[in-house]
């Protein structure tokens, strides 16, 4: 095979780089602009181009929380420790990114509850005190009736709130726990079965974060 | 290509270590690297090129950034299994944008020294002298991207050796490499300047021979013009 052959073929390896990256990326310049460097450089840049979403998660949406920069950590050494072995299939990368997405999606959520709860009129204390007042002063019909509502629905509100935080403190402890017996996995041998196990328990809490949030949805 | 990445190339190989490991916003790191490493690299090459002066500043100015990017881009796999096998099982993107970034360090040493070669060289330097200094100065690059490839390997077992490895292989491979896209000084006297020379023996047997020769074993045909182990000269860069 002469030197020409060879480059003819590194450059149809580098267009079906090019191709892959650009149906991949988002539409714009910048699409047509990381395939067409991918035709001479695709040993260099396909690699990175290709897995380009985990960028756009990490650099626009850091976690903020504790409980989420503990599960972020966890997940990135245990897909680590899973690359090139036999558990490779039960933690993959994409695996663990919609992991992440479904960690960011409640703490979305639970910063929006924060600036809601924070706002004036929202204060659980003060709702209490109101109803006390007026059960006090014997108010009776609708004036009672609508302290309450309020009282009760501030009262969700927190609890959906609390709800969250517990859901992702619980979830960074199973996921540091997967994280670990991976890692064991990985250097000491142990079952497939034994990690599928933490591995099932994960995705059961990742799915009723999921579902809390459909649930609440209007 | 971004000058924050470029600041922190230059004073800060620990944060660009850190965001290797930690998979953060690796497709800006790398791009600014490649971006980087082809202007710090081509610049050096134009400078390498001024011995000879002419056609050779453009040839020279393309083809240290292909022999760079083209060593890079064959022993990537290597890098990658080399890691693996002392502990870091890094995904691909991880070791690219680690190597590519020592390589952008490189690069921008490179060419914050070319001023100092191309005045050397400017100034008279004879042929093998300009050789050794701007071997020199590759090897003071080669110093600074070893700052964020140890870094970036971290701490742990294998680490020295990891980086041991890779050395050997970036040699190897680069050698060659550079061996393939002769010359870049080029020489006052020579009539024409080549693209590349023409195909003559390989980097490791020139080493094999000029090994040889250095304790008086020479394998040159009788009849040759060149002094006897001088095979440098036959074959200078």
């Amino acid at each position: 095979m002469s030197l020409g052959d060879l480059l003819i073929l590194y450059f149809i390896a580098g267009g079906a780089c090019a191709v892959a990256i650009y149906r991949r990326a988002p539409a714009g310049r910048g699409a047509v602009a990381s395939a067409v460097l991918a035709v001479p450089l695709w040993p260099l840049w396909a690699p990175v181009a290709l897995t380009a979403r985990r960028d756009r998660v990490r650099v626009h949406r850091r976690p903020s929380t504790a409980s989420a920069r503990r599960i972020e950590a966890a997940l990135r050494e245990g897909v680590e420790a899973c690359q090139g072995s036999p558990f490779a299939t039960l933690l993959s990368d994409e695996a663990a990114e919609r992991i992440v997405a479904e960690v960011a999606r409640t703490e979305m959520r639970r910063a929006e509850l924060d600036a809601l709860l924070a706002r004036d009129g929202f204060e659980l204390e003060a709702a209490q005190k109101r109803v006390e007042a007026l059960e006090r002063s014997d108010a009776v019909g609708r004036a009672l009736a609508t302290a309450r509502l309020h009282l009760e629905n501030l009262r969700r509100l927190h609890a959906l709130r609390e709800r969250d935080e517990r859901a992702l403190e619980e979830l960074a402890g199973l996921v540091e726990a997967l994280r670990t017996q991976l890692v064991l996995a990985r250097w000491a041998g142990s079952s497939v079965e034994g990690v599928g196990g933490i591995v099932s328990e994960v995705w059961e809490r990742v799915e009723s974060l999921g579902e809390a949030m459909e649930a609440e949805a209007p | 290509m971004s000058a924050v990445t470029i600041d922190e190339l230059l004073r800060s190989p620990a944060d660009i270590a850190r965001r290797c490991r930690e998979d953060d916003g690796l497709r800006e790191l790398t791009l600014t690297s490649l971006a980087a490493l082809a202007v710090g690299t081509a610049a050096f090459g134009a400078v390498l090129g001024t011995f000879r002066g002419e056609l050779q500043v453009v040839f020279s100015s393309l083809k240290v950034p292909l022999a760079f990017l083209a060593t890079l881009a064959l022993c990537m796999p290597a890098f990658a299994s080399i890691a693996a096998a002392f502990g870091r099982p890094w995904a691909a993107r991880t070791m690219i944008a680690l190597v590519l970034a020592s390589a952008a360090r490189a690069a921008l040493v490179l060419l914050a020294l070319s001023p100092i070669l191309w005045l050397a060289i400017d100034s008279g330097l004879p042929y093998h002298r300009a050789v050794l200094l701007s071997a020199a100065v590759y090897g003071l690059a080669g110093l600074a991207a070893l700052g964020v490839l140890l870094r970036g390997l971290g701490e742990g077992p294998g680490r020295a050796l990891t980086a041991l490895a890779f050395i050997a292989v970036f040699l190897a491979v680069g050698g060659q490499s550079a061996w393939i896209f002769r010359p870049y000084l080029g020489r006052p006297a020579q009539e024409s300047i080549p693209f590349v020379r023409d195909t003559e023996s390989t980097f490791a047997d020139s080493i094999f021979t000029t090994a040889r020769s250095s304790v008086g074993i020479y394998d040159e045909p009788e009849g040759m013009e060149d002094e006897p182990g001088d095979v440098y000269r036959r074959s200078a860069p």
